[in-house]
């Protein structure tokens, strides 16, 4: 192990020791955890490429762009948590959040399946202690219950069927996962490959498994369920990105009309069920699942330009829907409930918090400017250019994602005109005491302006943005 | 020897076992059991490929996800003790607040 080895895990270094020094230290556990996620991010910067660890372990700008991604999200987390979580105790809250950040950079840097699997694992664990985290509420530890299980059935699927791909290759290294060891052996690698997806497919809540989302989602603390929904979701797109795109690619298998049926299902399901639902935080859920299918959309494309759209989409659908997640628990924590009646006359009581709801509501429903139109627009151009060059269901496919937006919009304006036009139901003054003011923690103020800021920036250059994801993409087409 | 065709068989009639399991069956410590069952299927195949192949990888996969099947054994019963703390029970099919 040489010096360059230590230096190439260097964030993963930073937010570990973070985590212990919030174990150890008993004051200021979020302001820690945001210095080090801080120095974790500023430590991408100085990050040698190439390979590591006798090839187990990358660095090139696509790693590099997912652990930024991360790194982001979990700072959005922890920013939002204090005041909003409603724990008595904290700290063991915040190392958790760290080390679930670490699995997911783990799995940004993994080159090879048992480092993917252990980074992979990691996170999840974590994941699962936090959504029971306040474990005298019933609902939040149902929903740990259920996450547990599915969770650990989706890994000891996706285990199997890695110890199959194994099997098949003689090798754990992603790019030789291709050198079958005797052609008979080719159907164990694509049983490998089928169980692998469906074990990811539960992460990712793609339709046939996507039903424990809306429970886990509800029932979960809301900084929590921004986790889930930014973060971990995003991360088993990374592992099936960096396993599929490789390994279809080099075997030849056009695997693309089944992730384009999927697409379409995971879209039109989680768009349906989304506009029925009376609760906030399940509709958020459900319009995650949506999103899952559009992003999905990338890999029926499978192209350069695809996959930009892809990581385009995952970028901003990451962020603002971590911001709204941060509001619904803000108003959660001051008393006023997840329905949506709770958000009526939210315009008046906090002006900002409704203007950072307003735009990352209509960002997710894909209204231009906004980034969540920019990422649409480049990913089903994808599918248009792909389409009419030679595979011409994915202009339909297009079309259904259109249609499918257009669907959207009916549950974001719902909400939106809420919080807008709708008269308060509670008194702004008076009866609760602690409904009518709806004062804004100082760290999760912080949060919320960054939100802002990144939608505009999105909105006025999204520029920025497309040429880093294009040398993203070009460091492992 | 055992064929290599042999192990394999094993571990799909266990994952399978262990698959039915944790479809059909109510009780917290049953289905943790069933999920072991799986993640040693897995840990069978691996095994018995590293030693078809007379190579390393695989047992060395095989004792990390040892020790993953520990670390998700013990967050699984921590979080059934807090339920059974809350409702001195710990059958699933009492999980019914969040649906819709």
């Amino acid at each position: 192990m040489s010096f360059a080895d230590v230096q190439s895990i260097a964030p993963e270094l930073i937010v570990t020791l973070g985590a212990f020094v919030v174990l150890f230290v008993r004051k200021h556990s979020p302001q820690i955890a945001v210095i080090e996620l801080l120095l974790a991010l500023l430590s991408l910067f100085f990050l040698p490429h190439g390979e590591f660890f006798f090839g187990a372990w990358e660095i090139h700008a696509f790693a590099i762009f997912f652990k930024a991604l991360f790194l982001v999200v979990a700072l959005l987390v922890v920013l939002g948590s204090p005041g909003t979580l409603g724990a008595e105790r904290e700290k063991e809250y915040y190392a958790l959040v760290l080390f679930a950040t670490v699995g997911m950079l783990g799995v940004a840097g993994a080159k090879e399946l048992i480092t993917l699997f252990v980074s992979f694992e990691l996170s999840s664990l974590s994941t699962y202690a936090l959504a029971g985290y306040i474990k005298r509420d019933e609902r939040s530890l149902e929903a740990a219950t259920k996450f547990f299980i599915i969770g650990a059935l989706s890994s000891a699927l996706s285990l199997y069927g890695i110890s199959l791909i194994y099997g098949a290759t003689n090798t754990t290294f992603i790019q030789n996962l291709v050198a079958l060891q005797s052609p008979d052996l080719e159907i164990a690698l694509r049983a490998g490959l089928v169980f692998v997806l469906a074990g990811f497919g539960f992460k990712i809540t793609v339709v046939p498994f996507h039903f424990w989302a809306p429970d886990v989602y509800e029932g979960a603390p809301a900084p929590v369920t921004a986790l889930l929904a930014a973060g971990s979701k995003k991360m088993g797109f990374l592992a099936l990105i960096k396993i599929f795109l490789v390994s279809l690619v080099a075997l030849k298998l056009d695997w693309g009309l089944l992730f384009g049926v999927l697409a379409l299902l995971t879209m039109t399901v989680g768009n349906l069920l989304a506009l029925v639902q009376t609760s906030v935080k399940r509709m958020l859920a459900y319009s995650s699942i949506a999103h899952a299918g559009y992003i999905l959309i990338a890999f029926a494309v499978g192209t350069e330009y695809g996959l930009v759209g892809g990581l385009f989409h995952i970028v901003t659908h990451a962020i603002t829907t971590a911001g709204v997640f941060l509001i619904v628990a803000l108003l959660a924590a001051k008393g006023l409930g997840e329905e949506y009646v709770s958000y009526s006359g939210l315009n008046r009581r906090q002006p900002l918090v409704a203007l950072v709801l307003l735009l990352s509501l209509l960002s997710l429903a894909g209204v231009p400017p906004l980034p969540g139109f920019q990422s649409k627009f480049v990913l089903f151009g994808s599918a248009v250019d792909a389409g009419l060059a030679n595979k011409s269901w994915l202009v339909l496919l297009a079309i259904a994602g259109v249609v499918n937006s257009a669907l959207s919009l009916a549950f974001y304006a719902r909400l939106i005109k809420v919080a807008y036009v709708d008269e308060p139901e509670r008194p702004l003054v008076g009866a609760n005491p602690h409904a009518e003011a709806l004062t804004i923690p100082p760290l999760l103020l912080v949060a919320l302006l960054l939100e802002l800021l990144f939608i505009v920036v999105l909105a006025v250059q999204p520029s920025l943005l497309l040429e880093a994801l294009r040398s993203a993409v070009q460091a492992i087409f | 020897m055992i064929a290599l065709a042999a192990y394999l068989g094993l571990s799909a009639l266990l994952f399978a076992i262990g698959v039915y399991g944790l479809l059909t069956s109510r009780n917290g410590i049953k289905i943790l059991i069933c999920i072991e069952l799986m993640l040693n299927a897995a840990n069978i195949n691996l095994v018995a490929f590293a030693a078809h192949y007379q190579n390393a990888l695989g047992y060395v996969f095989a004792m990390f996800s040892i020790a993953l099947a520990a670390a998700e054994a013990a967050v699984g019963l921590s979080i059934l003790i807090a339920l059974f703390r809350l409702k001195r029970r710990i059958d699933v099919s009492l999980l019914h607040l969040l649906k819709g």
